[in-house]
């Protein structure tokens, strides 16, 4: 009373069983793995750079001091500002410096027509070259004898340092 | 009527059973060929992310204080300690990120190779930077450099050259410096005993950058304008237990512990001691833990000359007789490969 058609069915059934066993296997020992394009990692690198580089300039050396950023922010003093934010970008271990290049504009509000003024802080010209932009919030006292921001208004004021910055 | 072989007729047609499962599998097998690709990703895994172990490694460098804490305290020759550090940061407190402190980064970068290392105070070198810092199955090779941006006070290398091609990120720091109490002595006053009173909590009010941390790093006491030569006889620290009263006790011998130097010669526990114009003490990082003191605690050095020695019945630290250096910026670079 046994036939052939019974073992096709019993062979069939095993085959599909182990097919399935055999890919829910492999679907679930696979890794997805996400790889981002090579110039990613390069801005990432140059991102958190200069992200640092703009913190550490915002750490006062002494408590209670203002820091060099927010004094050169208030002073509008763009050769401080470029020589250190250019020293410390571009140092490392080796005795060749590396070759970064910024461009700095602070975006401040009017506060009775409430429109954003650009002013530009000095840095390279921009040609196109793969950049990436850090910005820092800076607190500025631009009452007239504190500070000496063009085109801001004379008070206590929060405005947005943006600083493009690219290597080459 | 007889069918003809040629003329379409039901069991042609695809049913939708058919369809319906054929759809599925169709749709499941692209799923799985589409993840076929993630099979071969354990050959060839290590190269892929030498980029995203250097970032890693950076973070834990420049952002996190380690674990514990205050792992620069440990003492190596004890494998028991040596196992308590289970991630060595360099910064000062994990509120703030990129300051990094000076006694972990010297720490740090003292290493032996593997043979010799354990019954010394130095890591091994390359197994307690794989494990406490670098992290991953694979044995990362690692190169990670310290250099000062305008001071050539910070030079420190660790590993080899790296090859071309690697894994790199550099982050920039800044280095916190120890602050020194400073205060005048007077020999044509009163008392004979100079009496240092610190309230830790008064201290530890300020954030990190700027405080002093006598639990954690050296503090330093310069004590100047003696005008005469005075003997220093003996030095005593007092502690305040909660319910109690003020216990004073004779300093330990051995490290961690209080020093002193006579300005000219180095800081030892050589008594009597003669002092010409100026003195400087140095209390041990390590040494407030070993009493159990904390933040909260207050403590006083007490220390007994041959003669009159001031006019105060107590020097209390404050923030007023602290100087500190300027932090110095540094750039940290990690290659891994």
């Amino acid at each position: 009373m046994v036939g052939d058609a019974g073992q096709l069915y019993t062979i069939e059934g095993i085959a599909a069983g182990f097919l399935m066993i055999v890919t829910a296997y492999l679907v679930v020992s696979t890794t997805t793995v996400f790889t981002p394009q090579d110039v990613h990692i390069i801005d990432m690198q140059l991102q958190q750079l200069g992200d640092d580089v703009l913190t550490m300039m915002d750490t006062p050396n002494e408590y209670g001091e203002k820091s060099i950023l927010v004094e050169a922010v208030e002073n509008y003093d763009m050769n401080s500002f470029r020589d250190q934010f250019l020293q410390y970008a571009n140092k490392t271990s080796n005795t060749r410096q590396d070759n970064l290049k910024y461009r700095a504009t602070i975006y401040a509000r009017k506060s009775a027509t409430k429109e954003i003024v650009t002013i530009p802080f000095g840095g390279s010209t921009y040609y196109r070259e793969n950049a990436v932009t850090v910005s820092r919030w800076v607190i500025v006292n631009n009452t007239p004898l504190t500070g000496q921001l063009p085109n801001a208004d004379p008070r206590n004021q929060t405005v947005l340092l943006e600083v493009l910055v690219w290597r080459g | 009527m007889q069918k003809r072989a040629w003329v379409l007729d039901d069991e042609g047609l695809l049913s939708i059973d058919f369809l319906a499962g054929f759809t599925i599998f169709i749709l499941a097998f692209i799923f799985v060929s589409l993840m076929m690709s993630g099979l071969l990703i354990n050959l060839q895994s290590k190269t892929i992310d030498y980029d995203a172990v250097a970032y890693r490694t950076g973070v834990v460098l420049a952002e996190d204080p380690g674990e514990p804490k205050d792992w620069h305290l440990k003492d190596l020759k004890f494998p028991s300690e040596r196992a308590e550090i289970l991630r060595m940061g360099l910064s000062v407190d994990r509120y703030s990120p990129g300051i990094l402190s000076e006694k972990k980064v010297e720490k740090f970068f003292i290493y032996a190779s593997s043979s010799s290392c354990s019954a010394m105070d130095t890591f091994c070198y390359p197994n307690d930077y794989r494990d406490k810092l670098i992290f991953g199955d694979y044995q990362y090779n690692f190169n990670i450099t310290l250099r000062g941006i305008d001071s050539s006070e910070i030079d420190q290398d660790l590993g080899p050259v790296p090859p071309n091609r690697h894994g790199h990120i550099r982050r920039v720091v800044k280095i916190k410096q120890p602050g020194t109490i400073n205060f005048p002595a007077n020999t044509s006053g009163t008392y004979n005993e100079i009496t240092v009173h610190f309230n830790f909590g008064d201290l530890y009010e300020r954030e990190p950058l700027y405080r002093l941390e006598p639990l954690t790093e050296d503090t330093i006491i310069n004590l100047t304008d003696f005008g005469e030569a005075r003997e220093l006889q003996v030095i005593r620290a007092c502690t305040f237990p909660t319910l109690g009263t003020r216990t004073c006790f004779l300093l330990y011998s051995n490290s961690p512990t209080v020093k002193v130097s006579d300005g000219i010669n180095p800081y030892d526990q050589s008594f009597p001691k003669t002092i010409s114009n100026n003195m400087s003490i140095v209390i041990e990082d390590g040494f407030f833990g070993r009493l159990g003191l904390d933040e909260y605690s207050e403590f006083e050095l007490v220390l007994t000359f041959n003669g009159t020695v001031t006019n105060q019945s107590m020097y209390t630290v404050t923030y007023d007789n602290i100087t500190f250096s300027e932090p110095i910026p540094a750039a940290m670079e990690v290659r891994i490969w």
